[in-house]
């Protein structure tokens, strides 16, 4: 018995590390190999502040007290990498997290006079639950149980909230998500230190159970060992982690009944392991739940939801919710939405901006045209700020804008799409919607744990709004499809509806008719010109003459980097020149 | 004064083999883009090769040591052969691939205990000559390194800017679509960086087994070092991999001037994350710039 009870235990142990190990792995795209070193500073941690023989403290601290302490420590070392490295991009938290597993694992080694090397400290103590000692095994499986139920709770309100879908969006398309006002950085490394922490509480554990912590335990091995239990349980499912665990914990200790006695039976595990993660990724990638596997209840509960908003939905008229109407729509809109005045923007030696100004009038349609390289993309990515210029100014509604950073733009009223689209593929079309939305205070790590409640009222206003602004576009019915596998013009009506989300004034549109059939462009058509009417200020790049013939009021003509002729329409067509220029037919 | 100036004298030859290390990485990471991670078992398996040829077939070392790099080369060929390109193929997500390499990293490295045991193994016939320059010492077979390294680093840049083959592996490093386009089999291309990839990790492998001895977690460690060196020596410049590589193993070598040896390579890892944060693009590497837009 006390034998199961062990395997119990380590199979709480395994799931929390999984489990955490999730949260960077399939939520985040963020790839670390350093989980190993997370969890043994945990477990060290733990052991040095609370066990009467580390010579870290002279008397040992409570243990709760202890257990915390070494959490939050372990939670804020995950900074040391996740800071320099997430700045950049996540292929440096690869070569920083290897190195960093590494040189934890030679602390614990080598800083003898505190970690005492390879033998490790002793006598870690167990803590009392409710004036119960957990001397036993089965009594610490209740302590592990609890635990492990505290972790999921925690992840479960990290991933199936705001926050996670938030987490998801980045992942699948971190400048998309940027556009849309997310705080890229800032949450990569808010969640690694927040998984590296729940590791660290594994480690915590695994030090009082054991008693004794040693450099051996917290190898690359481990991580490795953790990793091939999330694969196989399935990546972004926390339940899945749950399952990979148990089941390569058990299997191993089953295996070791037919124990083939060569004396080399660690690195047949790892052999085993490895060749494991080989199989899973080639045969079965999305793991035994895949990410949007959850229970037949749960997944019909969700469908219900979604059904419900929609019929109450289509006893009312097709409008778009009132805040998609924009900020400026209550303060009163200004005339003028954008001025770029003298941008100049180079690339190596060329100038693909060369004085380059224009106006955007609320309510009106302005196309950006002109020959390919004449600078309309750079003009779109200057005003959105994924491009700073090097001279000029920009102005939204009066307010310099030059310099500012795409996600707080999105804050500020401006949404943009891209010619490629830039999707989050691996999620819902609802999902691809409601993470639009702005505001959403459950995209908060701490309220999202914390506050139940009002994050669930707050997520049920924002299905139904993302359901309405779907209806607009024509795809209510795919609410619950994976975006990858919609069709092209269903794309480009998606790529609307979740900039329609964004409850922007100023609507940047990259060949939004592209590739569409006859429907769709009809439809596509009625809505811009329905939703510039509604006072939102349009600017669309396009090279299809139908198309601005049926929807600009004003053309901007660029060429050679600066706005060659500007005016209406009608004039600008018949402008010779341009006409010479552009359509080559002198 | 003297310890400074064996420790420089020790920074170089360290220098040497981690540039060495960090050009054989690099020249597939900059060229594919994969994270190699099993690269440090194609280093592994060079050192073992040798070591097999040598020791159970009593083979001379020179003979015994261009088998082992061969069989070193036909593995890191191999792997992007069946293991990488079947995967890119499917369109599978370079993490994906990273953790493919990772598994293949872990089954080769617990492979060689059971094959060759645990404890570190030389070859038996190694001549060891000690060489004194000024109050420093060290041997031929140190000297050896330091010789193959930049000869090697160079003839690998000579290959590159002046050779046809060269040329097109340095176009599809720097734009596969385009080079897709004009007419270069990127399959191939990607096999021949592989090819001289595991080439160079094979010849550090031996080198080191001439010198130390080959045990199963110097593989790991090798790709962590070269893998440090790329990062710091910048994306995209197989110069920088080497100095990065050079930077560090001087920066490890001189820290035994004033801290106790073990604490080298938290020293090196310290100056990167330094180095990093300072300088995101490394020693060498063009702008960063965000992914196009």
């Amino acid at each position: 018995m006390e034998y199961i009870f062990q395997i119990g235990i380590f199979v709480a142990i395994f799931a929390i590390l999984a489990g955490s190990y999730n949260l960077l792995i399939g939520y985040s795209g963020l790839f670390s190999l350093a989980h190993a070193a997370f969890f043994g500073l945990g477990a060290y941690g733990t052991a040095l502040l609370t066990s009467p023989e580390s010579d870290l403290v002279s008397t040992p601290w409570p243990i709760w007290l202890g257990m915390l302490v070494a959490v939050v420590f372990t939670a804020l070392t995950g900074l040391i990498i996740a800071v320099p490295a997430l700045r950049v991009s996540a292929d440096y938290l690869v070569v920083l997290s290897f190195g960093f597993q590494m040189v934890v694992v030679g602390v614990f080694l080598n800083w003898i006079q505190i970690t005492k090397g390879e033998s490790g400290i002793t006598g870690v103590q167990r803590p009392t639950l409710l004036g119960m000692e957990l001397n036993s095994s089965g009594t610490f499986l209740i302590y592990a149980i609890l635990l492990t139920l505290l972790v999921y709770y925690l992840l479960w309100r990290v991933t199936g909230t705001p926050y996670g879908r938030m987490l998801k969006a980045i992942r699948d398309d971190q400048i998309a998500a940027e556009s849309l006002g997310k705080r890229v950085v800032r949450s990569k490394i808010e969640i690694f230190c927040y998984a590296s922490g729940i590791a660290g509480l594994a480690g915590a554990m695994f030090a009082q159970y054991v008693r004794v912590v040693s450099p051996a335990s917290f190898l690359l091995d481990v991580s490795v060992e953790i990793l091939a239990m999330l694969i196989l349980g399935g990546t972004a499912n926390i339940l899945g982690s749950l399952v990979g665990a148990a089941v390569l914990t058990v299997l191993p200790e089953l295996l070791r009944f037919l124990d083939v006695g060569s004396g080399h039976s660690e690195q047949v595990r790892l052999i085993v392991f490895g060749a494991l993660l080989i199989l899973i990724l080639r045969f079965r990638p999305e793991g035994l739940l895949p990410e949007y596997w959850r229970p037949a209840w749960l997944r019909r509960r969700q469908e219900r939801a979604v059904a419900d908003d929609l019929a109450e939905l289509r006893q009312g008229p097709l409008v778009l919710p009132p805040e998609v109407l924009g900020t400026t729509a209550k303060t009163g809109r200004p005339a003028i939405m954008m001025e770029v005045e003298d941008a100049v923007r180079s690339f190596g030696g060329i100038r693909a901006l060369n004085g380059f100004s224009t106006t955007l009038e609320t309510g009106r349609i302005t196309a950006l045209i002109g020959p390919n390289g004449a600078g309309k993309t750079t003009a779109f990515n200057l005003i959105t700020g994924f491009l700073a210029p090097d001279s000029g100014r920009i102005l939204l509604a009066g307010l310099d804008i030059t310099n500012t950073k795409p996600h707080l733009l999105a804050g500020l009223g401006v949404a943009r799409s891209f010619q490629n689209l830039r999707l989050f593929y691996q999620m819902t079309v609802l999902d691809n919607v409601m993470v639009g939305i702005p505001g959403q205070k459950g995209e908060r790590l701490a309220w999202a744990t914390v506050a139940m409640g009002p994050t669930w009222k707050e997520e049920r206003q924002t299905r139904r709004m993302a359901l309405q602004i779907l209806r607009y576009v024509g795809l209510e019915e795919r609410a619950l499809t994976l975006a990858e596998n919609l069709s092209y013009a269903e794309e480009k009506l998606l790529v609307l509806a979740r900039m329609l989300a964004m409850q922007a004034d100023l609507l940047l549109l990259d060949e939004p008719a592209s590739g569409l059939d006859p429907n769709s462009l009809d439809a596509m058509y009625a809505m811009i010109r329905q939703l510039a009417e509604g006072g939102k200020t349009i600017c669309i790049i396009e090279h299809n003459l139908d198309v601005i013939k049926e929807l600009a009021h004003k053309i901007v003509f660029l060429d050679e980097g600066r706005a060659f002729a500007e005016g209406s329409t009608e004039s600008l067509l018949k402008n010779p020149e341009l006409a010479a220029r552009y359509f080559g037919n002198a | 004064m003297e310890l400074l100036w064996q420790l420089l004298v020790n920074g170089v030859i360290l220098g040497s083999e981690y540039a060495l290390l960090g050009v054989s990485w690099g020249i597939i990471f900059h060229i594919t883009g994969t994270f190699h991670f099993a690269h440090g078992a194609v280093f592994s398996v060079g050192a073992y090769s040798a070591i097999f040829f040598s020791n159970v077939l009593g083979w001379p070392l020179l003979p015994a040591a261009m088998a082992g790099i061969t069989v070193a080369v036909i593995v890191g060929m191999a792997m992007e052969r069946f293991a990488y390109a079947p995967m890119r193929r499917i369109g599978a997500t370079p993490m994906t691939v990273l953790i493919t390499s990772l598994g293949m990293l872990i089954i080769l490295q617990n492979v060689f205990p059971i094959l060759f045991g645990s404890a570190s193994r030389t070859f038996p016939d190694v001549n060891i000559i000690p060489i004194e320059l000024g109050s420093a010492f060290l041997t031929n077979v140190l000297l050896y390194k330091v010789i193959a390294a930049w000869g090697l680093f160079g003839a690998v840049m000579a290959f590159l800017y002046y050779t046809r083959p060269g040329k097109a592996l340095r176009a599809v490093g720097s734009n596969p679509e385009m080079a897709q386009v004009v007419g270069f089999n990127i399959g191939n291309i990607y096999l021949l960086a592989y090819a001289i990839g595991s080439a160079l990790a094979a010849v550090a492998g031996v080198l080191q087994t001439m010198d130390t001895g080959a045990s199963p977690a110097n593989g790991t460690f090798a790709v962590i070092i070269a893998s440090m060196s790329v990062l710091l020596g910048g994306m995209g410049s197989l110069t920088g991999s080497a100095l990065g590589g050079f930077f560090i193993g001087m920066a490890m070598s001189l820290s035994i001037w004033k801290l106790p040896s073990e604490w080298q390579l938290t020293v090196g890892f310290g100056l990167l994350i330094i180095l990093i944060t300072v300088r995101p693009r490394g020693f060498l590497g063009g702008k960063l710039t965000k992914t196009e837009v």
